[in-house]
């Protein structure tokens, strides 16, 4: 399977927060859901992917491309969306798109402007005039007008209503129906990465926590509740995001045969419930888990 | 249309009611002047170009600043390089522009005026010096911090420019008075032809080392 996207042994520090051995991988023609908590370093990830920002090691590859040493060759091919949308308020939507557009040597403006037009966005309006949500939707024109083969979205949904999120989320499933056309999505709204996503990769702290299918995750990881009379260190050892409560405690881990053997071993006819998780349980208690680091 | 162009007419298009607004008071002060009987007040447009001049610089790294559109260029396949040198020339353009449209109206109403040319050239250079020390420090640390940092920077240039004439003046018996009089004094003089070009040379030569400091800087500046 191609790549897309490389990423080996990314470091990045700041005064306080850092990067550290980032790695993971996007195959051609998916969407890969990059989900973590505010703060995680999502977006510092894909500023480096986009060469905007230096990195101190580590190297990042976009269609086997050095992102550094071929910027501009990799930005033609990439559409990119981030978390804040930046325009000239005071310029009309059409000619934002006009604009922005043209860089792109590819760029179609007639398919940019029939994207303007499925949105539902006036060109003559002034982008001071626009929601938040209707420029998240010009930023997507501009970033699709060239037909590019990979899109990288910081954030797009956040701060957006459940029904601009659908429709954003229905527009890049579309997308990867063109298999020549790959998406990176960072969101900290699991549902979102949950409903389209073929891959996940969760960052936590600066860290990849995991990088693989969904549906692999999904069916690997597994939620157990167990009574209080099992509390024991060794157990408690083998989970994630362990939360106690009044009659029993409760966490997850990737390894349920194990927990449960081990479960059996120690505590003969202990009482237990596995359960399957969604992102969302991943994510809060693996946030839970490097709190308690 | 190139990358470069491309930025360069958008700092036209996105200033454009500015530009407008400016050119029609200029051509009003210049038949309030010529009404009045007082064309040769004519001298004071220039220092009004001047400002408008000083104000495109200003406005477009404004909008820039303000919009944060520097980081939505930086995630396009542009060059910053592009992004400097549409700069410079937009700003050198909108001179030229300016300097022409100025040139023109001193002929037409004072057609004889020596002074009146020299005055124009006069603001042209000091703009281009003023643009030279100006932009590096923008590409640097941005617009607000840039503009504070220049207000001292001017202060002392004008300050320089005043004693310039003087010194000047003393060595050719002219009697040096405020900076830019003393300065167009001494474009519009004897040797004019010769000061003008030798001026010229050192502006141009200005501006280039100056958008050279500026790729380097804006190259290193961190956007995010």
């Amino acid at each position: 399977m191609s790549m897309v996207i490389s990423i080996n042994g990314l470091y990045k520090r700041y005064d306080k927060f850092s990067l550290k051995d980032v790695s993971f991988q996007v195959p051609k023609g998916y969407i890969m859901g990059f989900i973590g908590r505010n703060g995680a370093g999502k977006s510092t990830v894909i500023k480096c992917i986009m060469d905007m920002i230096p990195f101190e090691s580590g190297t990042i590859e976009l269609f086997g491309l050095d992102n550094r040493r071929f910027a501009n060759e990799i930005k033609k091919r990439v559409g990119y969306v981030s978390e804040e949308q930046y325009f000239y308020e005071n310029m009309t939507a059409g000619w934002s798109l006009e604009f922005f557009g043209g860089f792109f040597p590819d760029w179609d403006n007639d398919f940019g402007s029939s994207l303007l037009k499925r949105f539902g966005i006036d060109p003559a309006k002034k982008v001071s005039e626009l929601s938040k949500g209707m420029k998240v939707k010009l930023a997507l024109a501009i970033a699709l007008g060239h037909r590019p083969e990979l899109l990288i979205l910081d954030e797009p949904t956040s701060g957006l209503d459940p029904v601009i999120r659908s429709e954003i989320l229905e527009l890049l499933a579309e997308t990867v129906q063109d298999e020549n056309c790959s998406v990176f999505f960072s969101s900290h709204i699991t549902s979102d990465i949950e409903k389209i996503a073929d891959y996940v990769t969760l960052i936590d702290d600066g860290r990849i926590i995991l990088s693989d299918e969904k549906d692999s995750i999904i069916s690997k990881w597994k939620m157990f509740k167990v009574e209080n009379s099992c509390c024991g260190e060794e157990l408690l050892g083998r989970l994630i995001g362990v939360k106690k409560g009044e009659f029993g405690f409760s966490g997850i881990t990737d390894k349920p045969e194990s927990f449960i053997k081990e479960l059996n071993r120690r505590y003969p006819g202990a009482r237990y419930k596995m359960e399957n998780i969604t992102l969302d349980d991943l994510l809060v208690r693996i946030a839970k888990e490097s709190e308690a680091v | 249309m190139n990358d470069v162009m491309r930025i360069v007419v958008k700092d036209f298009q996105i200033q454009a009611k500015s530009i407008r607004n400016y050119v029609i008071a200029i051509l009003f002060f210049v038949l309030i002047f010529t009404a009045m009987g007082l064309g040769q007040n004519l001298m004071l447009l220039p220092l009004v170009a001047l400002f408008v001049m000083y104000r495109f610089i200003n406005y477009s790294m404004y909008e820039d600043e303000k919009n944060n559109t520097l980081r939505l260029l930086a995630a396009l396949p542009v060059r910053r390089d592009a992004i400097v040198f549409a700069r410079y020339l937009s700003c050198g353009i909108f001179a030229v522009a300016l300097c022409i449209m100025l040139g023109v109206i001193s002929a037409l109403v004072s057609p004889y005026e020596a002074g009146s040319t020299a005055a124009v050239l006069c603001v042209f250079f000091v703009y281009m010096i003023m643009m030279s020390v100006y932009m590096p420090i923008g590409f640097r640390l941005g617009y607000i911090k840039a503009v504070s940092i220049n207000r001292f920077i001017f202060l002392g240039v004008f300050i320089l420019l005043g004693a310039i004439p003087v010194l000047l003046g003393s060595k050719n018996g002219m009697q040096g008075g405020n900076a830019l009089e003393g300065f167009i004094e001494l474009l519009a003089g004897s040797d004019g032809l010769l000061i003008v070009a030798g001026f010229a040379l050192v502006t141009l030569l200005l501006y280039i080392i100056s958008m050279k400091i500026s790729v380097v800087f804006f190259r290193k500046r961190t956007l995010f």
